[in-house]
C-alpha cells in the first residue's frame, strides 16, 4: 500500500513538473515574441510622419505619369487625324481609355 | 550670321521670312535661360512676353485635381523653333496654361509692344507673321477639338454601349 502511494505521488510530481515546465517555457517564448514584434514596429518609419506621405507622393507621381502618357498617346492620335481627317482616324484607339494599371 | 537670327528664321512664328526680313527682329529678341523645373509663366497671370524656344523642352501644363491636391499635368510640349505664350499678343493677354521648363531651356523673348510696333511698321511682314501665329493657334484648336471629340466618343461608348 505504501509503495502504491509512493508511486502515485511520484507520477503526479513527474507529470506536474512536466506540465509546469511546458507552461513556463510557453510563457517565456510568448514574451520574447511580443518583444521582437514591438521592436520591429518601433524600427519601422512612422507612417504618420513619413511613410504615409511618401506612399502618397509616390501614388500621385504614378498617377501623373500615367495621365501624361495617356495624353501623349491622345495627342499622337489627334495629330494623325489632323493630317488624315477620316472618322476611322478620329476614333482610332478610342476603345482604350485611361485605366489604372 | 548671328545665332539669334538663325533661331528667329527657323521658328514657326517667322516661317517664310527671308534673312533680311528677320534681321529687323534681332534687336527685339531678349535671350533668356530657364532651369529645368522652373516656371516660365503661370495660369491666370498677365502675359508680358511672347517666347520662341531656342533649345530644350517647354511643358505647357493644366491643373488636375488628384487625391485632394492640384497637380500640373503636361498637356502639350514645345521644342526648338516653337512659339509659346502667344496670349501676350491676344486679348485678354492672360495665360490659360502654365509653362514649365521640362529641361534647361533657352528662349528668345519678345515684348508684345515692340513686336506690334515692328509689325505695324512693315505691314506685309506683319501679315505673314500674324498668319503664322494663326497657324500656331489653329493647330492648338484642332488638337483640342480632336481630343474633346475622342473623349466624347468614349463617353458615348460608356453611356450607350459601343457597337
Amino acid at each position: 500500500m505504501a509503495i502504491q502511494v509512493y508511486l502515485y505521488v511520484l507520477v503526479v510530481a513527474l507529470f506536474g513538473g512536466m506540465f509546469l515546465g511546458l507552461l513556463l517555457s510557453y510563457r517565456e517564448s510568448e514574451a520574447e515574441r511580443a518583444h521582437t514584434a514591438s521592436a520591429a514596429t518601433q524600427a519601422r518609419p512612422s507612417r504618420f510622419f513619413g511613410g504615409q506621405s511618401r506612399d502618397e507622393a509616390l501614388m500621385v507621381e504614378l498617377m501623373l505619369r500615367q495621365v501624361e502618357h495617356h495624353l501623349r498617346q491622345e495627342v499622337l492620335h489627334a495629330e494623325r487625324f489632323i493630317n488624315d481627317p477620316r472618322p476611322q482616324t478620329l476614333r482610332a484607339g478610342c476603345r482604350s481609355g485611361l485605366e489604372l494599371q | 550670321m548671328s545665332d539669334v537670327l538663325q533661331v528667329i528664321a527657323a521658328s514657326s512664328l517667322f516661317h517664310g521670312l527671308s534673312m533680311e526680313e528677320c534681321q529687323a527682329f534681332v534687336p527685339l529678341a531678349r535671350p533668356q535661360l530657364v532651369a529645368k523645373g522652373e516656371y516660365l509663366f503661370r495660369l491666370g497671370q498677365l502675359a508680358p512676353t511672347l517666347f520662341i524656344v531656342r533649345s530644350g523642352l517647354v511643358e505647357l501644363t493644366m491643373p488636375l485635381s488628384m487625391r485632394g491636391g492640384d497637380q500640373d499635368v503636361a498637356v502639350e510640349e514645345a521644342r526648338a523653333g516653337d512659339t509659346v505664350a502667344w496670349s501676350a499678343l491676344i486679348d485678354p493677354y492672360r495665360f490659360t496654361m502654365s509653362g514649365r521648363a521640362g529641361s534647361d531651356v533657352e528662349l528668345l523673348g519678345f515684348s508684345p509692344s515692340d513686336l506690334q510696333a515692328a509689325l505695324a511698321a512693315q505691314p506685309d511682314i506683319g501679315l505673314r507673321i500674324l498668319t503664322n501665329l494663326a497657324k500656331v493657334i489653329a493647330r492648338r484648336l484642332q488638337v483640342t477639338q480632336t481630343l474633346w471629340t475622342r473623349e466624347l466618343q468614349r463617353a458615348v461608348n460608356v453611356t450607350f454601349g459601343s457597337a
